[in-house]
Formats: C-alpha cells, sequence, structure tokens
C-alpha cells in the first residue's frame, strides 16, 4: 500500500504527467521514430526504413547548414546585445529614478505583442518607399536604405526588430535578480568605505553570475528558435541570408513535404539545444539547492 | 384560485420551453454547414457576396475563412492529410494541382457532372487543362484566373520630355508596349533615371522580388517571354539554358535600376501598394487587379492604366479551381455549392463584381464585356500564355527556383549560378 504522502503525489502528479507524455513524449518518440524513414506527407504510411540516412542528407545539405550557421549568429548577437542593454536598463530601474514605473511599462510593452504582429508592424515602417522610417530620415536629409531587401542589412534589421521585441525579457529577469539580492553584504560593504564601483563589482556581478547565466541560456534556446519573426519579416530572404533554421525546418516539412527528413533536423537542432538546457537546469539546481 | 392559475402558469412556462427546445433541435439537426479556405481578395469577396442565396435556396450553409495565400497550402495540407477534414469545399491553385491529385487529395467530379448533367464545355481550354482536367479525370471546376499580364500607365510613358530624352541618349524612340523584354527592361530603367532627374518620384516598373512565390512566378514571365521555359517537350530540365539566364540578368537588372530600392524584399501587397499610389509606371502583375485598380475607394490612379501583353509575349497563365478534398464529411453537399457557384447566372454576378473569369460564354456577355473592354485584351493575351507545370513536387520547385532567383537578386549569386543550382535541385524533383 502507498503511504498518504506518496498518494498525494501521484494524485497531484498523475493530470500534468498524463498531459505531458500525450502531449511531448508521444509526439517526440513518434518524430524520431519518422526520422528513420522515409515518409512524405503525399503518400500514406511511412515509406521505407533508411536507418540514419535522413540524418546523413541533412547534414550534407549545405542550405541546412548555412541555415544553422545564420542562426548561430543571429542568437548569439542577439543575446548578447539583449543581455548589455538589458542589464543597463534593469540597472536604472533598481535605482530609484523618477518615472520608473512609468518607462517600466513601457518597456515591457513590447514582449507583450506576438511576433507576427511585431514582424508586420516593422515591415510597414520600414518600406523602402512607402514607410515611416525611410520618410524620417529623409527630413533629416539622410538617404533611406531598403532595410529588409539587401544582404548586407537584411540580418541586421532582423536582429535589431528582435532586439527591441525581446529585451524586455531580459530586463525583467535581471531586474528580479537585482531586487532580490540580499541587503546585508552592501551595508558590511558601505562600512568598510567601499566605492560604488567597488561594491557592484564585487557584490553585485557575483551575485548575480546566477540569474546573468540562466537569462542567457534561457534566451539563447528561444532565440535560437526564432521563426516568426524571419517568416513574417524576409521568408529567409533576400537570398539565404536571414533563413534560420526553424524556418528551413518548416518548409522541409510543410513545403516540400519531406516529413522525415525534416524530423531528422528536428533532432540535430535537439542535439545542439541539450547542453545548453542542461547547463542552463545544472545551475538552477545548484542555486535553489545553495 | 390562485394555487390553480399557478399550476396552470407553471405548465404554460414548461411548456413553451419544450416547444422552444425542440425547434432549436430540429434547426440544429437541419441546417448543414460547408466550411472553405480562401484567400483574402476581390475573387473571393465576390463569392462572400453570393453566400446568402445558396444558403435560401439549398438551406445549406458557407462559412468561407479568408486568410493570406502565404499560409493557405501548409494549412491545407495538415488538413488533407488527416482522416477527415474541417474543409468541405476545396479551392486549388494551379500549381498545387499535381501535388494533390498525386497524393488522391481531391475526390473525381466526373460522376457528380455526368449525374447532373453540368456542361464542362463552356470553360476556356487552357482553364479546363490548368485547373479542371488531369490525366482524364476531372479533380476541379475553374474558380477564376489570374494570368498575369503587363499593366502599365500610358500617360506617364506618352511624356514628350520623355521621349526626347529617350531619342537624345539611345537614337530611337520608343513605344509602349515594345516588343522585347531586353527593350522593355532599357525603357523602364530609363523612365526612373529620367524622373529621378526631374525629381519626380515615378519608376519605371516596380516588382516583387522577395523570396519564395512572389519573385518566382513574376520571374516566369520573362523566362517565358525570353523564350524559356523549365522543361523541353522531352522532359528534360532546361532552365539553366542561355535564355532564361538572360532573362534573369534582364530581371535583376531591372530590380537594381529600375523598381523602387526594397524591391527585392518586396511581396506582391507592397509592389501593389507601390503602383495603386502612382510611384509606378508599369508592373507585371496579374489581370485580376485591373477591375480593382479603376476602384476609387483603393486605388489613386482610376483610368489611367491598360494591360498588355508581357514583351516577348508569353504571360504566365494562372487560376484556381474548385474542388472536394477525399476526406470531406458530405460530398453531395459540397457539390451543391460547386454547381451553384459556378452555374451561368451566379458565374456572371461574381464576373460583373470583377472576380475574372473562366468560361467561354461570361467572357463574351454583353454587359460584362461593356463593364470590361479589355477583357479581348485578357483573351488574346491567355491564348500565347504558359501555365507552370503541372507535377507532384511543384510547390517545391516553386521553393528552390523562389530561393535561388532571389540568390541572384540580392548579389550572393551570379544568374548563372543560381539556376544551376535550380537545375541540380530539380533532378531530385518527382514529375
Amino acid at each position: 500500500m502507498l503511504s498518504d504522502r506518496r498518494k498525494n503525489i501521484a494524485i497531484f502528479l498523475l493530470p500534468s504527467l498524463v498531459m505531458l507524455i500525450v502531449t511531448v513524449v508521444v509526439p517526440l518518440l513518434y518524430s524520431f521514430a519518422t526520422s528513420f524513414f522515409s515518409l512524405d506527407l503525399k503518400y500514406k504510411g511511412w515509406g521505407e526504413f533508411v536507418g540514419l540516412g535522413n540524418y546523413f542528407s541533412a547534414l550534407k545539405d549545405q542550405y541546412f547548414m548555412g541555415s544553422i550557421k545564420t542562426t548561430v549568429i543571429f542568437s548569439v548577437i542577439v543575446v548578447a546585445i539583449e543581455f548589455i542593454v538589458g542589464f543597463a536598463i534593469a540597472l536604472l530601474f533598481n535605482t530609484n529614478v523618477k518615472g520608473k514605473n512609468f518607462f517600466f511599462s513601457i518597456v515591457i510593452i513590447p514582449m507583450m505583442i506576438t511576433p507576427v504582429a511585431v514582424g508586420l508592424t516593422w515591415r510597414l515602417l520600414l518600406h523602402s518607399t512607402l514607410g515611416v522610417v525611410n520618410w524620417f530620415l529623409s527630413l533629416l536629409g539622410i538617404a533611406g536604405k531598403a532595410w529588409l531587401a539587401d544582404n548586407a542589412t537584411a540580418l541586421a534589421t532582423v536582429i535589431f526588430i528582435d532586439v527591441w521585441q525581446q529585451i524586455s525579457y531580459m530586463v525583467l529577469v535581471l531586474l528580479a535578480g537585482l531586487v532580490s539580492l540580499p541587503k546585508e553584504p552592501y551595508e558590511a560593504a558601505s562600512i568598510d568605505g567601499a566605492s560604488k564601483w567597488q561594491s557592484f563589482k564585487f557584490i553585485t556581478m557575483p551575485l548575480m553570475a546566477p540569474t546573468f547565466l540562466v537569462a542567457i541560456l534561457l534566451r539563447l534556446i528561444t532565440a535560437f528558435k526564432t521563426y516568426d519573426l524571419i517568416y513574417v519579416l524576409t521568408k529567409g530572404g533576400p537570398g539565404t541570408s536571414t533563413e534560420v533554421v526553424s524556418y528551413y525546418i518548416y518548409k522541409t516539412a510543410f513545403t516540400h513535404l519531406k516529413t522525415s527528413k525534416a524530423a531528422a533536423m528536428s533532432f540535430i537542432l535537439l542535439i545542439i539545444l541539450i547542453p545548453v538546457s542542461y547547463i542552463a537546469t545544472r545551475i538552477l539546481k545548484n542555486r535553489n539547492e545553495g | 384560485m390562485k394555487k390553480i392559475l399557478a399550476v396552470l402558469l407553471a405548465l404554460a412556462m414548461i411548456f413553451s420551453m419544450t416547444a422552444c427546445g425542440n425547434k432549436k433541435g430540429e434547426e440544429v439537426a437541419e441546417t448543414k454547414t460547408l466550411k472553405i479556405l480562401m484567400e483574402d481578395l476581390n475573387a473571393t469577396d465576390q463569392v462572400l457576396a453570393v453566400l446568402d442565396e445558396f444558403e435560401a435556396q439549398t438551406g445549406i450553409k458557407v462559412e468561407a475563412e479568408v486568410i493570406n495565400y502565404a499560409t493557405m497550402h501548409d494549412k491545407l495540407v495538415t488538413q488533407l492529410t488527416a482522416s477527415t477534414s474541417d474543409y468541405d469545399v476545396l479551392v486549388v491553385d494551379c500549381y498545387w494541382v499535381g501535388e494533390f491529385a498525386e497524393a488522391g487529395w481531391m475526390e473525381p467530379l466526373d460522376s457528380y457532372i455526368e449525374r447532373d448533367g453540368f456542361d464542362t464545355s463552356v470553360y476556356l481550354d487552357t482553364m479546363m487543362e490548368m485547373v479542371g482536367e488531369l490525366d482524364g479525370v476531372t479533380y476541379e471546376l475553374p474558380f477564376y484566373n489570374y494570368m498575369m499580364a503587363l499593366i502599365y500607365r500610358p500617360d506617364v510613358f506618352a511624356d514628350e520630355g520623355l521621349h526626347a530624352a529617350y531619342q537624345e541618349k539611345y537614337g530611337t524612340d520608343f513605344v509602349m508596349p515594345c516588343a522585347t523584354l531586353a527593350e522593355y527592361v532599357q525603357i523602364v530603367e530609363f523612365v526612373t533615371e529620367y524622373n529621378k532627374a526631374q525629381g519626380v518620384e515615378m519608376y519605371g516598373t516596380v516588382q516583387q522580388a522577395g523570396r519564395g512565390d512572389p519573385i518566382a512566378v513574376e520571374f516566369c514571365n520573362y523566362m517565358y517571354s525570353n523564350g524559356g521555359d523549365f522543361y523541353d517537350k522531352n522532359g528534360n530540365i532546361t532552365v539553366n539554358n542561355p535564355e532564361v539566364v538572360e532573362a534573369l540578368e534582364l530581371y535583376v537588372d531591372a530590380v537594381n535600376n529600375a523598381s523602387p530600392a526594397g524591391a527585392a524584399g518586396f511581396n506582391l501587397d507592397d509592389a501593389q501598394a507601390v503602383y495603386f499610389s502612382g510611384k509606378a509606371a508599369s508592373f507585371v502583375s496579374y489581370n485580376t487587379f485591373m477591375p480593382i485598380l479603376d476602384d476609387p475607394s483603393q486605388s489613386q490612379i482610376c483610368g489611367l492604366s491598360e494591360i498588355a501583353n508581357i514583351p516577348g509575349g508569353h504571360a504566365l497563365n494562372g487560376g484556381w479551381g474548385w474542388a472536394i478534398p477525399s476526406n470531406a464529411k458530405d460530398k453531395d453537399a459540397s457539390w451543391e455549392f460547386i454547381k451553384f457557384i459556378e452555374s451561368h447566372d451566379i458565374a456572371k454576378k461574381r464576373a460583373l463584381g470583377g472576380s475574372a473569369p473562366t468560361r467561354t460564354d461570361i467572357f463574351q456577355d454583353a454587359d460584362i464585356q461593356a463593364q470590361y473592354p479589355y477583357y479581348d485584351t485578357v483573351l488574346d493575351i491567355m491564348s500565347e500564355a504558359v501555365m507552370l507545370p503541372i507535377m507532384p513536387d511543384s510547390t517545391a520547385l516553386m521553393e528552390i527556383f523562389g530561393r535561388e532567383l532571389s540568390e541572384a537578386v540580392s548579389g550572393a549569386k551570379t544568374a548563372q549560378e543560381a539556376l544551376d543550382q535550380v537545375a541540380l535541385e530539380m533532378k531530385d524533383l518527382k514529375r
């Protein structure tokens, strides 16, 4: 017989466990299994067993590898900018600056908007002949650019838009970390005559380190999966300059209808992301225990 | 006494409640509802306008889910691969036909056509060939045509100063519409250059060179008009032949020197907005825009546009068809709707609203001719127009084509390199 405690655990755990199995584990196993076959959405059934064939053909696919490269560049730059600027904003919000609540609300707004709406809005703003941005620049005597249509600027523009939207997430997480820092070390430091810079460098930074890592890693994972923004803004173009890996996988599955190959690509993406999420969960666990 | 009255009242209330319930229940059982996924454009508006009429005639309600074209194919595919579909009637773009037929997603209509004696000989042959029959089986009835063409502004091209300056630079005058693609690109580039010098924002053309379908379909007009095609008659891949390479070089040249900056990222809406706001002298686009171009609520250049064949003479033909998904729940009801919407009177009503016809009798109808006098030109252009290859992997072909053309436009590859890559990947496509 189960003890009462175990019974309670089972009762509370069971519903979410069932949900997880049905919506996450089963599809995951299903797509893992299909990645070894030649399933094509046009035809019924799973096709032939091809072993690791789909994995090899994905790794040999220059556009898939190219899209991984673009995704890495995109993610690293986006997370770096969001972290640096986001931390600066969080530090500002952590002081008693005037109008803090007002600006805080403004900073949080972009996070509430769906990426598709953000993309469509920016697409209109950045229209080269009819958009507001180029019109405004022309008033200042600056020649506008074809922001999303030029190889030289397309990726940078997408990065800018992503930063505009996602920076609020960084601000939120880092600000939460700053607010929850203990007061005692700061008091002790000020009694010992430490300057503001010293207490920032020797107290804030080390204490915030785990928060930094978690914020960066979690954001890195979501940046790696960016899809909707690209879909709305550029469809991967011009050429392949903004083609990220999630968009390429989607195209493989639903335009080319090569479901098995797309499944194999997804698992390659998963293999890349597992170490990142493993480190993130380890840090979170250590922090909770410590 | 009061007690009796109260009991009576209560009984009356209960009775009336159950009566209501019954009536409601019957209605639910009786009303059939058909769902369709449709593209957000004028031809769809014309269908929406007659749905009440269909419901009054048959008691069948039709719900149309109207969305942007870019998401339609992928949304349909996920429905069609399931055992039952949310959609009871399909509208199928001409280049999905090969894929949908190969997958068995469309119900053959021959038995329905025969049973009800529906006359399919009224349709233009090109339309039946494209969005009607495939290998002797009728899968669709043609819904509307969206053949592309050259839409241009005679007033802009007639400018005397423009002609004089052109003559000075090239030693000859020009006429618009001109005869060859190379001449067209030279003229539209000159229009852009000339107007820029005058300080006027007027581009010779505006292209939809954004990656994906936009650039792929627009470039087909250039390719066909320059004598190229995807395959030759024997099924050999000819997409990287010299005439196609030349067409792509001309296309890229026009993007860089005749279109507004940013055209390399434009989709249909972006290019349309530029032309409709009066900032471009021509654009290669859908003939279905002509009625809207003369509608003051949507266009700033009413009555100024004319339609002509693509210089070189071969436009991209296109069209949509009505089909029944093979996993539809009530196929008879679906057929009832298709039969209604394609009947002569309803087809005429839709055509009068600006939905581009597919039936010869509608094209020749006196009322239609009076309202859209340029339909004779449209028919002429259509007689020389070329359609995309109907093959199981046609959507994949367009995706590859769109990606590589965009590579050429962005300067990442030369025209030859880009088309060689298309040819290479076409070898793996099922034809």
